[in-house]
């Protein structure tokens, strides 16, 4: 492994007095400043953010046995610093942060494993989507402050699919299944060609048990497994395994989607408009298809139309329903800023409801974060010669 | 260091059929303090260290370019860097140590037969258990890489250092990743493999190194290194037909290296019809060329032989590996 080659004088210079002018920022918006520890305990960041980000993750044994990593990230420690002052999650608060984040790009393993980064957690805001009109407007003014221009904006709701599917009436196996795959076009036809029933695996056992009333069918299940010999091992129970073949063969003999339903979903995924036209755009596919879904577009128009409050135009941003951050935490409203055509953003950030709650909170705590890619800011400030 | 470094298994039954494949080269290897020793020569010639390693270790030493070339198992190869190709050229698959690495779930999972089904499975397995699902494997990168091409994210790798089939009735694991050979371990632990399971079907490679130093000494041992395997593997599956060179046999010779995958050895001087040509031809295609050289009229006895070693000037195998370093 090859060290990274150390900052030099000019760019460290650069990179203090940038962080400083974001904290100021942050800190104006009334955030506070907190620095979580460097190391942290492996374990809730193994939990919550799944392989992909494991194998980046800087893991180690700690001379006590204690499984530790080099933090990847800035949101979970920042969230289990405010579940440790406001343990009841029933206070709102706004904190930010700036330091370096640690992760190994396999892909490029001489790389260099680390990276700054500034940021804000908004936790439990009494109102959503004002809280996340903020978020993005923030984003904006942080680095309009160090002077970079031009900035292209994307934006995604992952709220807008999350009702579609809930719309439709699919199976709430269906639903499930292409939630976690939305992000993967390919796949996501193929499983779409299985709904409309183009492509369905006939399954004579299956349609067959299917039919069968629950009882009866979990009787059959346990004989097949008796009369095959097969030994049960492992933690998950025999009624755990009935009951998802019994979902299976439910789904054979039910799983049908009307084509019209299914081109909606294919048609509301490949929407890319300027976020002026979104509403407009995603309202007529909705009407069209006969799909309501008023209140999951309504919660879009309302984070649109306080962005405009904000002085921020619209026509800057493009919608981009695809676009959904594949982070696993986000849960709603996210955005992107880009520079200079480049495709990795200098900052971004989203609504995340489910994370608090994963990480202890005794009760919903809805968030919304922003964070911003030092280096790569810089770097894009350096193109456009705002800064040596 | 200026001669080739060849790293070698040092021990168990891959070192066995390694040590075998370099004698039927004729390259005998010469273990001077015994045969703990972990550094040898191959008698004979002065041009090529070899180094006993373990598998594992040979396939780390190439991926950092500390030995030019190696023979380990591809599943070592592409478990230890996720740009094995990068970094490390196959020149032959060697057609033993043969393996295949698979996702495998208990037998009593009707419901699960496809990565699909074990997508689903990993997704409600989380919500009921609040946990993640865990894969028991010592291929982590392979397991990731896999599990990542499905679209499988719901599901947490669980190291395991050995006896991995027992991790699920152990309760350590729901499902594992591991390397089999005829199932049956898998089976006397009641997993099955998925339909759609295997990740890598893994045989011993013999592999080059592009981040080695490839100076002079170490391409000159490289090409001696090379020339002996080639030849041997050239003249073990393929006989030497002679035919004598009367009428149309000279015009056929094209044809036979064309569809036949033949190779011209040694042919007499024009117009020399009495002289005899020597045509390396694969052994599936024997029959055919000798029907082919009948056809043209030749009139003489066409005899064949099985040959010890070809050497030839053009060595397939090097020029693979020159093409690359070339390239690269």
């Amino acid at each position: 492994m090859i060290a990274a080659p150390p900052y030099d004088a000019g760019t460290i210079a650069a990179l203090e007095t940038q962080t400083a002018a974001l904290l100021d920022v942050f800190q104006t918006y009334g955030a506070e400043r907190i620095e979580p520890a460097i190391v942290q305990p492996a374990d809730a960041f193994l939990d919550r953010m799944g392989e992909e980000l494991r194998r980046r993750t800087y893991v180690f044994t700690g001379p006590d046995g204690t499984e530790l990593c080099l933090r990847p990230d800035l949101t979970i420690p920042t969230c289990q610093a405010y579940l440790a002052r406001v343990p009841a999650a029933d206070r709102a608060m706004k904190l930010c942060y700036a330091g370096p984040v640690f992760r190994h790009n396999p892909r490029a393993p001489d790389r260099p494993g680390q990276s700054f980064q500034a940021g804000v957690e908004n936790i439990t805001a009494a109102n959503p989507a004002a809280a996340d009109a903020e978020a993005l407007v923030l984003t904006d003014n942080a680095l309009a402050r160090t002077g970079l221009k031009n900035v292209e904006v994307t934006i995604g709701d992952l709220g807008i699919f999350a009702s579609l599917l809930e719309a439709v009436g699919l199976s709430a196996q269906w639903a499930e299944r292409l939630r976690r795959h939305v992000w993967r076009p390919a796949y996501m036809s193929e499983l779409l060609k299985r709904l409309t029933g183009e492509a369905v695996a006939g399954n004579a056992f299956l349609s067959h048990v299917g039919a069968l009333p629950a009882d009866e069918a979990r009787a059959v299940l346990r004989d097949a497994l008796a009369l095959g010999g097969i030994k049960h091992v492992g933690t998950r129970s025999i009624d755990e395994i009935t009951e998802r073949f019994l979902e299976q063969a439910a789904d054979v003999s039910s799983a049908r989607l009307p084509r019209a339903v299914a081109d909606l979903i294919a048609s509301l995924l490949a929407v890319k408009v300027p976020a002026n036209q979104a509403i407009d755009t995603l309202r007529k596919l909705s009407k069209s298809a006969g799909v309501p879904l008023d209140s999951a577009i309504g919660a879009l128009e309302r984070r649109l139309g306080l962005l405009e409050r904000h002085s921020f135009d619209l026509a800057r941003a493009t919608f981009a329903a695809q676009f959904g951050r594949n982070m696993e935490y986000y849960t709603g409203f996210v955005f992107e800023f880009r520079a200079n055509g480049e495709t990795a953003p200098v900052a971004g950030g989203g609504r995340y409801d489910h994370l608090l709650t994963a990480l202890g909170a005794p009760k919903p705590a809805p968030a919304v974060g922003l964070a911003v890619f030092a280096e790569r800011l810089l770097a894009a400030r350096r193109v456009q010669g705002s800064v040596a | 260091m200026s001669a080739l470094v060849f790293a070698l298994p040092s021990k168990g039954r891959l070192q066995e059929q390694v040590v075998a494949f370099l004698a039927d080269a004729g390259l005998a290897l010469n273990q001077p303090r015994g045969a703990r020793d972990y550094a040898a020569t191959f008698t004979g010639i002065d041009d090529i260290t070899v180094s006993l390693l373990s598998a594992s270790e040979i396939a780390d030493e190439l991926h950092a370019g500390r030995v030019h070339i190696g023979i380990t198992g591809e599943d070592l190869l592409y478990e230890h860097a996720s740009n094995a190709d990068e970094r490390v050229l196959t020149i032959e698959k060697l057609g033993f140590g043969r393996a295949t690495v698979a996702v495998a779930v208990p037998q009593a999972w009707i419901d699960v037969s496809t990565m699909a089904d074990l997508d689903d499975v990993a997704s409600s397995f989380h919500l009921r258990h609040h946990r993640r699902l865990r894969v028991a494997t010592k291929y982590v990168n392979l397991a990731r890489d896999y599990f990542a091409k499905h679209g499988i994210s719901d599901y947490r790798i669980v190291e395991s250092l050995g006896a991995t089939e027992g991790a699920p009735a152990a309760g350590t694991a729901e499902a594992i990743v591991d390397i089999t050979t005829t199932g049956t371990t898998l089976a006397a632990n009641s997993l099955k493999v998925l339909d759609d399971g295997v990740i890598l079907e893994s045989q011993a490679v013999l592999a080059a190194s592009l981040r080695a130093t490839w100076n002079d000494a170490a391409r000159k041992g490289a090409r001696n290194l090379l020339d002996r395997i080639a030849a041997r593997g050239q003249a073990k599956s393929a006989q030497i037909i002679r035919v004598r060179m009367d009428h149309g046999v000279e015009a056929a010779l094209p044809t036979l290296e064309r569809s036949l995958g033949a190779k011209i050895l040694s042919k007499p001087a024009a117009g020399n019809a009495a002289g005899e040509a020597a045509i390396l031809v694969p052994d599936a295609n024997v029959q055919t060329a000798i029907a082919l050289l009948h056809g043209t009229g030749a009139q003489g006895a066409i005899s064949t032989q099985k040959a010890e070693y070809v050497f030839t000037l053009d060595n397939p195998l090097y020029a693979k590996l020159e093409d690359r370093l070339r390239s690269s």
